[in-house]
């Protein structure tokens, strides 16, 4: 039989060889592929821990040979979390071993990544795209402490280079957001009002006979989380104006979440669509989006005018078969303040509904002809449309225009979806180029 | 991350917040090492928040030990009672007060070394097994909104 010490050598050793073959892994997918500057971050992260992790256990070894034998359980916690962490580690990497440049819209993640950047303390700020097996969007904390700066988001990976669907990423770096504010020293005004509203209306909703203190966690993390999701989409939607509700409504269509019966539903994690959605259309008219596309002859723009109509009285969260109504009535005393904190951390999105009034048709008509809105470009940047006007007016044309476009082709028709799924992947990719072409535009500037 | 991936690494945090602290312990037991009073501190300011009944707080991360619904969850799942947790946070304020050096100060930390390591245990056992975590209390969830 193997002694204590015998069988903790055998299992270092294996721990030893993992990381080393994760590490050998990421070096040769650096070699092979183009990464983001984000991406290569993480990478040399993950060589630094695998550096970490291997002197470690290798001190562990070091340490039992000279311990006696009773102490040998403690060090073998010690190599189980090592273990541990490597095995949530492992997941992530495949992910970002995939996400290499030809496999991602990196317009759209240089846009983010500038976006991010615009928030005060954020400056340093890069996104790491993980491309998941999953057919959903989620922010990611790896708990491997990678650099603070980084934020990780999981992309579908068959949606990778696409471009509307991932407009809906804007959401998840919301998230990044918000647990940034919620880690700075210096919380703003906007911030600190907004957790007291969440306090207040906690203990408006239980007295002192709620004790345990797992319910009460478990209580206050329904209303956080729910926060947090206004706030993701009250983000997303200041950044790219209607074009993050379309995606949104898309993306949840494809999965199945917009079914009738549902919209009216809150769960443990989300509060429900009506509510996401009337917050949205609140935002957009305030910010002067909705006037320019209510009008739109899209199925999109009325439902999101009839759900977000749904009546306060019939939302419900229901948990464990019981209605739980006070956790909606607690959560709308809240919504405001998320709307206050969104305005705070982005001043600098008030005005994009004016660009897109002005340029929306001429950004259209580039398309209409099936050319790339870059022509509309100039090298003095106030007067080219900017990114979100192109990317709004692409999402307008994908949902109005396309059938206009295909008349005018021969052999093309609207109705024949291999022939529609062409022209949307051609309108991507040219509303992709403008956006390139926007981003280098103003990269030459800022160097003249 | 999907929410079982998410749940999962928050037990790994709270196994980790253990060893940061069994570790020290055994190095003072073991006479190698002084009473570690910053990590019993941070124990303390914890074990403090959970017995006050708000270990979450708005607006603020639960990366930290003993803050998200798993890990307050495991710790009863562990420590079956009120008092057993009273008598965790107990021993650590007994242990800060008395500085270290005696007899009685090396077996509380022995006392508070295996409360720990039953709780890392079964910390370590959650993040193995992909289960759901146990749901909260509903009947008291809905006593106290009174719509039971």
């Amino acid at each position: 039989m193997q002694s204590a010490q015998d069988s903790l050598i055998h299992e270092a050793t294996s721990l030893f060889r993992l990381v080393e073959s994760i590490d050998i892994f990421v070096a040769e997918h650096e070699n092979l592929f183009s990464y983001t500057e984000a991406t290569q971050a993480f990478f040399l992260h993950i060589h630094d821990q695998a550096a970490v992790t291997r002197n470690s256990v290798s001190d562990i070894i070091e340490k039992l040979a000279q311990a006696p034998e009773h102490a040998a359980p403690r060090y073998r916690r010690e190599l189980i979390i090592h273990k541990d962490r490597w095995r949530t580690l492992h997941t992530y990497i495949k992910p970002a071993t995939d996400a290499h440049t030809l496999n991602l819209p990196s317009p759209l993640i240089q846009m983010a990544t500038e976006d991010l950047r615009r928030i005060p303390g954020m400056e340093g700020t890069a996104v790491v795209v993980l491309l998941t097996p999953e057919l959903m969007y989620y922010h990611n904390t790896p708990q491997s402490r990678p650099p603070s700066q980084l934020a990780f988001v999981e992309v579908p990976y068959s949606q990778g280079p696409s471009f509307f669907t991932n407009l809906t990423i804007y959401h998840e770096l919301g998230h990044y957001v918000y647990d940034s504010l919620a880690d700075s020293y210096n919380q703003s005004t906007a911030f600190t009002a907004l957790v007291a509203a969440m306090s207040r209306a906690f203990d408006d909703m239980f007295d002192e006979s709620l004790k345990t203190p797992s319910t009460r966690t478990w209580a206050k993390r329904v209303l956080d989380a729910w926060t947090k999701e206004v706030f993701c989409d009250l983000f997303a939607l200041r950044h790219l104006g209607p074009a993050f509700s379309f995606a949104l409504i898309d993306m949840l269509s494809l999965i199945g979440l917009m079914e009738e019966e549902t919209e009216v539903k809150f769960d443990a994690e989300h509060p429900a669509t009506a509510l996401r959605l009337r917050e949205q259309l609140t935002r957009l008219r305030d910010d002067g989006w909705w006037a320019e596309v209510q009008d739109l002859p899209s199925e999109h723009v009325s439902l999101i005018a009839r759900v977000a109509g749904k009546s306060e009285s019939d939302y419900f969260f229901e948990f464990a078969e019981k209605r739980l109504p006070a956790f909606t009535e607690a959560f709308l005393t809240i919504v405001p303040f998320i709307h206050a904190l969104v305005s705070d951390v982005t001043p600098h999105c008030k005005s994009a509904a004016e660009d897109f009034s002005r340029r929306r048709l001429e950004i259209e008509d580039c398309f209409l002809h099936g050319v790339v809105p870059s022509k509309l470009l100039a090298e003095g940047e106030a007067s080219s449309p900017t990114q979100v006007s192109m990317i709004n007016a692409a999402y307008c044309f994908y949902l109005t225009l396309l059938p206009k476009l295909m008349d005018k082709l021969e052999g093309q028709e609207s109705y024949n979806l291999i022939h529609r799924k062409k022209w949307i992947e051609k309108l991507e990719a040219w509303t992709m180029k403008g956006i390139e072409d926007h981003q280098l535009l103003t990269a030459t500037a800022a160097t003249q | 991350m999907p929410t079982d991936l998410q749940t999962r690494t928050q037990y790994l945090a709270l196994a980790e917040f253990c060893q940061s602290i069994i570790w020290p312990l055994c190095d003072y037991v073991e006479g190698t090492a002084s009473l570690p009073t910053a990590t019993l501190e941070k124990m303390r300011a914890a074990l403090q928040s959970v017995t006050s009944g708000d270990p979450y707080r708005f607006g603020q991360r639960t990366a930290a030990a003993l803050g998200s619904y798993e890990q307050v969850r495991t710790l009863e799942e562990v420590w079956k009672t009120p008092e057993q947790i009273n008598s965790a946070l107990e021993l650590t304020v007994a242990l800060l007060d008395d500085g270290g050096g005696t007899a009685d100060t090396t077996s509380k930390a022995k006392m508070l070394i295996d409360l720990f390591l039953k709780l890392q245990a079964t910390a370590l056992w959650n993040f193995e097994q992909p289960k759901r975590t146990t749901p909260p209390d509903i009947w008291e969830l809905c006593k106290a909104l009174k719509t039971a």
